[in-house]
């Protein structure tokens, strides 16, 4: 199984802001920033575990907020902005663009456990559904795929044990 | 026919069986009853009903229920279930005390919030909890939605040492769907039917 990604994007037009965030995060996390619109689609792939939205490319971008959920989007969204508007309600997690410094790490930290937790998740799943094939058409144990079995499971539960009930239950049924 | 196929952590903390069962013959509630009772009589049962109703399962639990058990319920109402069947049964059964929460419709979210709340709050050692049934949410959701949400649920029986089973219709869903389901739990009891 390839490693997990844990990769950060910010995107912003703010230099400033970009690099304050990218500063505080950089030593914890893989970190890319995007300072326009068309560098931010690009960076959006499979690496990509949480994406910093600057509330000010929200007219281009909001379009990711609103399909967010496909397979595309399974990346956790962090708003950089206003806490009260409705995009801000359907993001993962919001920052304060004045409380960098002091909330960036734990914010990003709960939004990278979401992460991990939704991609180990959708990884339990495919290979349950391999399990439960193989049970329907051989007599056969895979005994290598009970045992990543086992292990996906007791990594789901530790990872879960840190993350609260909404949270859990939020991202299982995203 | 019943297999059994058990995982080696079953019982050191909370559990979650799987129970295979054909919907119509007497083995589903007869595994009811046992797993309820495994060790000792429950303290606190939870039951989670979705086409059947509270009334329903408190028959069922008929010589496992005490008057010192507490009953607690989370009831899906939906628009495929009436709502008189929802209330039968209610008062009491040899004077324990019930509580029921209702969740509008199928909204898993709000249904596994409250079932984790419930688990938390039981206070009533041992705390088991009855699901019925995992074919009736399967109505509503897809599998891969309801193996989510059924990662999420049977991690926070586990936590709390809950002993949890989850009722499935054996006959009514291919071998695949079923074996997919049962890595999940840490048991899984099979009842087939068709094997005489």
């Amino acid at each position: 199984m390839a490693a997990t990604p844990e990769v950060v994007l910010i995107s912003t037009p703010d230099e400033t802001t970009s690099q304050s965030l990218k500063t505080t995060l950089h030593q914890k996390w893989p970190v890319k920033t995007a300072g326009s619109t068309e560098r931010t689609r690009a960076c959006l792939d499979d690496s990509i575990a949480v994406f910093v939205l600057d509330e000010a490319f929200l007219d281009p971008l909001g379009d990711i907020l609103a399909t967010r959920g496909g397979d595309a989007a399974s990346f956790q969204i962090l708003w950089l902005g206003n806490a009260n508007t409705p995009f801000a309600q359907r993001a993962d997690g919001v920052l304060d663009p004045d409380r960098i410094d002091s909330r960036a790490q734990a914010v990003v930290e709960r939004l990278q456990q979401r992460a991990r937790y939704d991609r180990l998740l959708t990884r339990f799943y495919e290979l349950a559904r391999e399990r439960g094939h193989n049970a329907a058409t051989t007599d056969t144990v895979d005994s290598d795929l009970e045992s990543e079995l086992d292990s996906l499971k007791r990594q789901l539960d530790e990872l879960a044990a840190d993350l609260e009930d909404e949270d859990v239950f939020e991202i299982a049924l995203r | 026919m019943t297999n059994h196929e058990q995982d080696g952590d079953a019982g050191e903390t909370g559990s979650n069986v799987l129970c295979a069962c054909p919907a119509i013959g007497p083995e589903k509630d007869e595994h009811c009853r046992d797993l309820l009772s495994r060790e000792r009589l429950p303290g606190t049962i939870i039951g989670v009903t979705v086409a059947s109703s509270p009334g329903q399962r408190m028959g069922v639990w008929n010589n496992v229920a005490t008057p010192r058990t507490t009953l607690k319920f989370v009831d899906v109402a939906h628009a495929g279930r009436s709502a008189s069947m929802s209330t039968d049964g209610f008062g009491g059964q040899n004077g324990a005390l019930v509580n029921v929460v209702k969740v509008e419709d199928m909204d898993l979210q709000r249904l596994g919030t409250e079932i984790v709340t419930q688990l938390r709050e039981a206070s009533q050692e041992p705390v088991v909890l009855c699901f019925d049934s995992l074919t009736d949410v399967l109505q509503f959701e897809s599998e891969e939605t309801v193996f989510r949400f059924l990662n999420a649920l049977t991690t926070r029986v586990r936590e709390t040492g809950v002993t949890a089973h989850y009722h499935l219709d054996a006959d009514g869903h291919p071998v695949e769907t079923i074996e997919t389901l049962a890595s999940l739990f840490d048991e899984t009891i099979h009842v087939d039917q068709t094997v005489e």
